[in-house]
């Protein structure tokens, strides 16, 4: 076990940023924190980390108790801070040697990884620039670049994508699930449920310092009752009708908005079939029409009745 | 290792223009500006001219120690040129009368204690006054060993002593630079070895993790902070000092300040003056709890008072007899009265009497940042 959280409280004076959390991280998983803004990813990764001070809990790392001063702990840790950790007078490659030089002395193998790095973070053309003359993204590049240079086997990324461009983002996950394939266990953190969808092979959900759920994206759909949500382009339709359309077996909710109806069916077999039916029967129009499966916006919906994001 | 950290501050710093401008430009502009408007105006042939009155009382003629002082201050040492005091022995009457006309800057009278009285405060008042602390100084070191080992008297102990008084030199000023002039650069100088605080507070900036993204950076990489913190004011030390050795150089050379021959000094002056300056800027940056900006306005606000209170002779000399205690806790004073006391006395006892006060202010500067600091995890970020 790479990581063991257990009855983590951490609190800002009275506010209780982290109740009671427990988590565990397997060897070689990418394990997503998911939860809104203010729900208490950092502060539980900075506790995690031992930077935060907190007033109870028990927290391992490699199956040792993490300290401040647990520096081989730490040597084996590779951290992307949320907000972006660099010296603005230093340059891309300076940067980058000297995060690195903190932890790998030995100099010829820290060139190797210095270069490595930048590689990996496509910023070879940006060596000799400063942070200034980067773009948003790019500097992200660099923050991660900073963090991973020297190989850790535990990466802890806190929402390293935000303000980031899509492209430049699906650069970063693409790089993270590479730097898991070579042998890091890696942390996500986010409040994009399709990044962690995307990349996480476990996931907890986190809402106002308490793990809500957690599981693969398969486990967390099927915790809640939705089986698909159907979503449909309506013309001339009469908005008496939808008490009417509740009467359509399996529905759970149904809602019209701006000449669209979206229809949320619990799990079960022949939802679309009692839904085209009641349609042609009412000889209602319509126009596209698709069905999706559960989000995990739509888990986190069911579970804490509100949205993750708004 | 700590060279790597210190290699890369190193290079931060230097590329650090903010800093380079509070730290150097500052001052070297100042001092532009100033060499050219003040040094027209100042008068060139501006001679000091300490008059003092001794009143010829009983306690005067008993106290052999002191006549023989006075005398050998009363321009009598002729193979060394002449003396800038000119003193007279008269009744009290007479001298309080002189004082009154203002014929002399103040008179010294002998009874249990020796006093010093004046009506006014100057420079002249002010040099009066260090002669006769120092004087008072070496007779209680004489007194204290005449008890302890009376026959070191005898050994020519009083003579060996008395060379040590601070004797001040003549200096016939109608050089270029006259005395004002001398201290101002003295303060520039002391002003931007304070200005080092910025330095510091980037290095404490970055080594905490409530601070700055890079100090938490930092404190998660498998390095003592503490480590860190030394290497980069190792860094920020050798950065200051060698701006400061660069506005000396400049200040000798590009605008014909003579600083006198005692150079050395004044580049030990510099050293210390700088790691107390950074050590200042730590403290600030680890006491103040609020953004950056404002930090650096308090700094450049106490910097500049400090500053205020040394540029010109008359408020220099001010503070120095009326508020002492603030002329010993202003670190700009303190540098600017050590390079001071290189120019006007002869020996070194009030010079290392400042660097002292400096070293402790370092001292106190750098354990108020550690005891703020050196908590191992925060409480919030
Ligand atoms: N330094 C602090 N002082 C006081 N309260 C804080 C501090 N930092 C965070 N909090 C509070 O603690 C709670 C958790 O914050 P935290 O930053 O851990 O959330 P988060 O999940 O990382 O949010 P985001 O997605 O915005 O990064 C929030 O209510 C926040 O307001
Ligand atoms: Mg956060």
């Amino acid at each position: 076990m790479v990581i063991k959280v257990e009855g983590l409280v951490k609190k800002y004076g009275d506010l209780v940023a982290v109740n009671d959390l427990n988590l565990q991280v397997n060897q070689g998983e990418v394990f997503g924190l998911l939860g809104p803004n203010g729900s208490g990813k950092t502060t539980t990764i900075n506790c995690i980390l031992s930077l935060l001070s907190y007033s109870k809990g028990e927290i391992q790392v490699f199956g040792k108790p993490m300290a401040p001063d647990a520096y081989d702990i730490k040597r084996n840790i590779g951290v992307i801070m949320q907000n972006i950790a660099v010296f603005d007078e230093l340059t891309v490659l300076e940067n980058i040697d000297y995060f690195c030089g903190l932890y790998i002395n030995d100099k010829r193998k820290r060139r190797n990884l210095v270069e490595e790095a930048i590689e990996f973070v496509g910023l070879r053309d940006y060596k000799k620039f400063v942070p200034k003359e980067l773009s948003g993204g790019l500097l992200r590049r660099l923050n991660i670049a900073c963090g991973i240079a020297h190989k850790p086997k535990l990466i802890i990324l806190d929402e390293p994508t935000v303000a980031v461009d899509p492209q430049s983002r699906n650069n970063i996950l693409e790089g993270i699930l590479k730097l898991n394939r070579d042998g890091a266990t890696i942390i996500y953190t986010s409040h994009y449920m399709e990044e962690v969808e995307q990349i996480c092979s476990r996931i907890c959900i986190l809402d106002k310092g308490s793990i809500i759920a957690s599981g693969s994206k398969e486990e967390l759909k099927s915790m809640i009752d939705m089986g698909e949500k159907v979503s449909m382009e309506v013309f001339d339709f009469k908005e008496q009708l939808l008490r009417d359309m509740k009467k359509i077996p399996n529905i759970q909710s149904i809602d019209y908005k701006g000449g669209r109806i979206t229809v949320k069916f619990s799990k079960a077999s022949n939802n679309l079939i009692y839904l085209l039916d009641y349609l042609k029967e009412k000889n209602i129009k319509f126009g596209k029409f698709y069905s999706e499966l559960p989000t995990l916006n739509d888990v986190f919906l069911e579970l804490t009745g509100k949205e993750l994001r708004d | 290792m700590f060279f790597h950290i210190f290699k890369y501050r190193l290079k931060s710093l230097s590329r650090n223009k903010a800093g380079i401008f509070w730290a150097f430009m500052l001052p070297i502009l100042l001092a532009t500006l100033f060499n050219f408007t003040l040094v027209n105006i100042l008068s060139p042939d501006k001679h000091i001219d300490v008059k003092v009155a001794v009143v010829d009382n009983e306690e005067f003629h008993n106290n052999q120690g002191f006549k023989s002082f006075i005398y050998s201050l009363g321009g009598s040492n002729e193979a060394e040129g002449n003396s800038i005091f000119n003193i007279s022995i008269t009744p009290l009457q007479k001298a309080e009368e002189m004082l009154e006309n203002d014929e002399i800057d103040g008179y010294v009278k002998v009874a249990e204690d020796i006093k010093l009285i004046v009506n006014d405060s100057g420079l002249n008042q002010s040099i009066i006054k260090a002669v006769l602390e120092d004087y008072i100084q070496i007779q209680s070191t004489v007194e204290t060993i005449a008890v302890q080992n009376p026959s070191a008297i005898d050994e020519g102990l009083i003579e060996s002593l008395a060379n040590n008084v601070d004797y001040l030199k003549d200096r016939s000023l109608n050089e270029a630079n006259s005395d004002s002039v001398v201290l101002m650069f003295y303060s520039l100088i002391a002003m931007s070895c304070m200005y080092g605080a910025y330095w510091g507070l980037a290095v404490i900036n970055n080594s905490q993790a409530d601070l700055s993204a890079v100090g938490a950076r930092l404190n998660l990489s498998p390095i003592h902070k503490f480590k860190v913190f030394i290497a980069d004011t190792f860094a920020a030390w050798l950065v200051q000092f060698i701006f400061a050795l660069l506005q000396l150089l400049y200040y000798t050379f590009a605008l014909g300040v003579d600083f006198g021959y005692q150079v050395v000094f004044i580049i030990f002056t510099m050293l210390i003056g700088s790691i107390m300056g950074i050590t200042f800027g730590t403290f600030i940056g680890a006491i103040v709890k609020k953004s950056e900006d404002i930090k650096i306005a308090i700094l450049a606000s106490l910097i500049s008072v400090g500053y205020v209170l040394t540029v010109s002779a008359e408020v220099k000399y001010a503070v120095m007899t009326r508020l002492p205690v603030l002329g010993y806790i202003n670190p700009i004073n303190l540098i600017n009265d050590a390079l001071f006391s290189l120019y006007y006395f002869e020996g070194y006892s009030r010079f290392f009497i400042n660097i002292s006060i400096m070293l402790l202010f370092t001292v106190i500067f750098s354990g108020g940042t550690y005891l703020i600091v050196r908590r191992v995890r925060y409480v919030n970020i």
